[in-house]
């Protein structure tokens, strides 16, 4: 009998989600900001980076709800997230309607702001007043020539913050509370859409049982019906007794299991604790850069996010293959022939070596390929095509 | 284009003040190096310390791979973080002590710590206060550059390159 159980592969347990968030502490990304622009500067261009090849990939996937899928996406770069292996629960990623509405408009925003961009803008703003102070007040001095550099060496200096400011507004960023508000919303009609779907095939069971009850007298799956359907112990007859009344001295064993399914999932999921879509990671100090979310810490999320971005396409392939065989076949000649040669002339530089899941290098020859190329729409797929880019 | 971003900025800062008259290194500029340099630093430690996290954590067959490297990315994140500390407390700590002309000092302004025992104090200037105008456009004109390519560069990559469709 298929064991239908909450599969939590991962060595880490899944726990609630709010409190492995850690708290949106607002002094660190200032500290490191401040201390480091250069790190800063790099997670925005990695965020921006990762954003345009979640759209190029969503552009290649022939699904309906892919614009949505790819909105939440994109914006859930914040938190350290792994898709489950939960098979019932991975075949519900496409809700097109609610991935749209609830999350896509939650997370849609761009650009909140937060104490690290006003610190820097403040801290900005307190440089330059006091080198235009600097500047004024050394005009009358005697040695003007060389003593009014101070002002516009400190200014030079700050400017870089400034930068990032701009930044941070142009990149996808969003309060912690609602990122978790978003999370436990996905994973909640994760569930529900995974339980109606369960609901419904233990009906079709129901009826493909209940179908030669009618013709024949078969008391064994009549008795086998009323247990399951009432949940009582009671009425389970003796198999010793019952036997000759198949012919074949055994039951169905598929059509029962489907029947029994049914209000089975339905009870394991009334735990949303272990039935999670998308599994936040915690391996402790391993990874507590990676859970707070801000913005400057992105850069430590990225490997974990590509990995993520790569299973729920490839999740969406597979629930399309069926419809678009031809742009599927396309695209995946396409994706696998120019991910090769980019792998072979050693262009992704850097983390493909050290990468230890091949589907990330795959990913990254995506991304490649995508940015080369300049006619967007024409890369679609050949079911629907693309809109032109209105605003 | 971090690097560009960072670099431009501190080049340019280090600049002004190595170029004017008495060339050479002096105790803000020293500063503006050793911030410059520590931020790419704090950068590259950061990378390193996610890389071996990933490899600790997705790393099955082996339990002393996974605690060694493990090890070493929580030690790293740990060093960046301090570093960035101390790091931005300095670029705090050089700009009130720039504003409040504490370090105009003999010692700062003869530029001992790149000259040695040759350093000597300007007392009075005949040069045209033409070419140090020309220097700071100069300092403007590449930190300009740097933000600019970073900056351009980021706003291409976060326009998207067209609507997915809506249904």
């Amino acid at each position: 009998m298929q064991m239908v159980s909450p599969q939590v592969s991962s060595p880490s347990a899944s726990y609630p989600v709010s409190s492995l968030i850690r708290k949106h502490s607002h002094t660190r990304p200032v500290i490191v900001s401040v201390g480091s622009p250069a790190l800063a500067a790099y997670s925005l261009v990695l965020t921006s980076l990762n954003t345009r090849s979640v759209y190029c990939r969503a552009s290649r996937v022939s699904h309906g709800s892919r614009a949505a899928v790819a909105a939440a996406l994109i914006s859930l770069q914040q938190l350290p997230l792994e898709l489950t292996q939960n098979e019932r629960l991975f075949a519900s990623i496409p809700i097109s309607d609610w991935w749209r509405q609830e999350i896509g408009d939650r997370l849609s925003r761009r650009g909140s702001w937060s104490l690290a961009t006003a610190t820097s803008i403040v801290c900005i703003i307190i440089v330059s007043t006091f080198a235009l102070v600097d500047s004024l007040a050394s005009l009358g001095s005697l040695d003007s020539f060389g003593g009014s550099y101070e002002g516009h060496v400190v200014g030079t200096a700050w400017l870089c913050l400034l930068c990032l400011v701009v930044g941070w507004m142009w990149v996808p960023g969003l309060d912690s509370g609602e990122l978790k508000t978003a999370l436990r919303l996905a994973n909640q009609q994760a569930v529900r859409r995974a339980t109606k779907e369960s609901r419904k095939a233990g009906e079709a069971a129901k009826r493909f049982i209940n179908l030669p009850r009618e013709g024949l007298v078969n008391r064994r799956m009549q008795g086998v019906g009323n247990r399951v359907n009432l949940g009582d112990a009671r009425q389970e007859p003796d198999p010793n007794s019952d036997l000759g009344a198949n012919p074949n001295g055994r039951e169905d064993p598929n059509g029962v299991d489907r029947f029994v399914e049914g209000p089975r999932i339905l009870q394991d999921q009334m735990d949303p604790e272990t039935n999670q879509l998308l599994i936040l990671k915690d391996l402790g100090s391993l990874n507590r850069d990676e859970r707070r979310p801000s913005v400057t810490f992105n850069y430590s999320r990225t490997l974990r996010y590509l990995a993520l971005v790569d299973d729920v396409f490839r999740t969406l392939d597979k629930l399309t293959r069926g419809r678009d065989v031809v742009g599927l076949l396309r695209n995946c000649l396409m994706s696998e022939v120019v991910s090769r040669i980019l792998i072979r002339r050693g262009l992704p530089l850097g983390l493909l070596p050290l990468c230890p899941r091949r589907k990330m290098c795959s990913l990254r020859a995506h991304s490649l390929q995508c940015s080369t190329r300049r006619s967007w729409p024409s890369f679609s797929s050949v079911g629907q095509p693309l809109q032109p880019r209105s605003s | 284009m971090a690097l560009i971003l960072q670099c431009g900025t501190t080049i340019a800062a280090t600049l002004v003040i190595v170029l004017t008259p008495p060339f050479g290194l002096e105790c803000y500029s020293l500063g503006y190096v050793a911030y410059g340099t520590i931020g790419i630093v704090i950068m590259f430690l950061s990378i390193i310390s996610t890389i071996f996290a990933r490899i600790s954590e997705t790393r099955k067959e082996s339990t002393t791979t996974k605690s060694f490297t493990a090890i070493i990315a929580i030690a790293l994140r740990r060093i960046s973080f301090f570093l960035a500390l101390a790091n931005g407390a300095g670029l705090i700590l050089t700009s009130c002590l720039q504003f409040s002309h504490l370090l105009d000092n003999c010692y700062c302004s003869a530029r001992v710590i790149s000259h040695g025992p040759n350093s000597y104090i300007i007392v009075f200037y005949d040069g045209s206060i033409g070419a140090m105008r020309y220097l700071r456009f100069v300092a403007i004109l590449i930190s300009g550059i740097g933000i600019f390519i970073y900056m351009v560069f980021l706003r291409l990559v976060t326009m998207l390159p067209h609507r997915l469709n809506e249904n």
